[in-house]
């Protein structure tokens, strides 16, 4: 093969990755917002788009050292608490399906906006790829929830999406929007 | 450092948001795909009759200070209905020591009919607030919010005023089938919706929606499981490219 061929064949590839992460991020996030409020759907669509992030192939990063990591954590985990416990909301009904369902969509969709599409994105930059990880994860949550929560799940797509900026991970994300989740039946 | 300091934006400008957005009861981000309980009806419609449990009361008192009552959250056991309560909602007044909050269900039926194009969805809620030692009303001092579940759909939230229902500006969660609004008194409180027979648009929107969630969750998992096996078969081919080349 000739250096004008290989070059060729690379690029080829790399136009055939971005066009399957393309496809990947459009239908993950056109099957996040289309969810239906349907009990065991709406689940059942979140665990298939985490699949999709899972499986789709993520840009490798340095990874922050665990202390960094765990402060980062604690940061988020402390900026949902603190809105939990300003808000005084009723809390949801503590059942086990709930919990379990809680903390499995949390780490559902962290793989797909965190682990995925912040890597998909991340070519063009962190700051592009912070920007568009909320904001997708905060556009899919419009069908569902109304356009009135627009800016706290904006706001709460940032911080997660920080995290994994911070830290190189998708994990860190993935504790606080999970420790965020089990705290409406707190 | 940069990082840190970004960080530190992103967190006091979520907190920020949170805690000054309006009119609705903030929860840390809204996400949770939590299983429906079951609605409880004061006087369930017949397809719901069977196993309908009794739906629950609840009485609490909101504690006073000198500057007025406590910031409270009062919810009926069963989640169908609660207030939110800033704190200084309730007015101090001396001898005074609390406020008994109490949420009672009721059957909307006999209260009058629901405005020209509405149904009730779900029991109507009294809400109302007494000083304890006292016994006499306590009013509202600043504005409330009042959280009510819906067994169907609903689509606005009415307030009983006098004999009329007055319509709320509402917010429906269609996932958490909760419905929420700023009060600024008490009384009784409904959810309301469309009339079932007139909503043929959403019964036809609602497999639509279905088949298009569920075939882009098909696309995006194919569309993964391409990627992550043509990312492998690149990885492995790229030594032996590599070999040939330097060959």
């Amino acid at each position: 093969m000739t250096v004008d061929a290989g070059v060729r064949t690379l690029r080829e590839d790399a136009r055939r990755a971005g066009a399957l992460a393309l496809l990947t991020a459009c239908a993950g996030c056109i099957a996040l917002a289309a969810r239906p409020p349907v009990k065991g759907v709406a689940f059942g669509v979140t665990v298939a788009a985490g699949v999709a992030g899972l499986l789709a192939p993520a840009a490798d990063e340095r990874k922050a050292s665990p202390l960094v990591s765990c402060a980062v954590t604690l940061l988020g985990v402390a900026a949902f608490a603190s809105v939990r416990l300003a808000a005084a909301v009723p809390p949801a009904p503590a059942t086990r399906a709930f919990v379990l369902m809680a903390v499995i969509a949390a780490l559902a969709e962290e793989l797909f906006f965190r682990r995925f599409l912040y890597g998909a994105l991340a070519g063009w930059g962190a700051a592009a790829a912070v920007t568009g990880s909320a904001i997708a994860f905060a556009l899919v949550h419009i069908p569902a929830y109304g356009t009135a929560v627009f800016p706290i799940d904006l706001a709460a797509g940032f911080v997660l999406s920080w995290q994994r900026w911070a830290t190189g991970s998708w994990t860190s994300s993935a504790v606080s929007h999970a420790a965020a989740n089990l705290m409406t039946i707190l | 450092m940069r990082r840190a300091l970004w960080g530190l934006a992103a967190l006091v400008a979520y907190v920020a948001v949170a805690v000054w957005m309006p009119g609705s009861p903030s929860r840390p981000l809204f996400d949770a795909v939590g299983p429906p309980q079951p609605y409880k009806w004061v006087n369930p419609p017949p397809e719901f009759a069977s196993g309908n449990q009794k739906p629950e009361s609840v009485s609490h008192d909101v504690v006073l200070g000198p500057s007025g009552s406590d910031a409270a959250s009062v919810a009926t056991g069963d989640g169908q209905a609660a207030i939110v309560l800033r704190e200084g909602t309730f007015a101090a007044r001396s001898g005074q020591k609390a406020v008994v909050m109490k949420i009672d269900p009721l059957d909307p039926a006999p209260i009058g009919p629901p405005p020209q194009g509405l149904r009730y969805d779900g029991n109507a809620y009294r809400f109302t607030a007494t000083y304890k030692q006292s016994g006499q009303d306590a009013t509202l001092t600043q504005e409330a919010t009042v959280v009510l579940q819906f067994p169907i759909v609903a689509t606005t939230l009415l307030r009983l005023d006098g004999s009329t229902w007055t319509d709320l500006k509402a917010n429906p969660v269609s996932v958490s089938l909760q419905i929420f609004s700023k009060t600024d008194k008490l009384g009784v409180f409904t959810a309301a919706g469309p009339p079932l027979d007139t909503r043929s648009p959403a019964k036809k929107k609602f497999p639509a929606a279905l088949a298009i969630s569920l075939g882009a969750a098909v696309a995006a998992v194919v569309a993964g499981l391409i990627a992550r096996t043509r990312a492998r078969k690149h990885r492995r081919d790229a030594p032996k490219e590599k070999g040939r080349r330097s060959s």
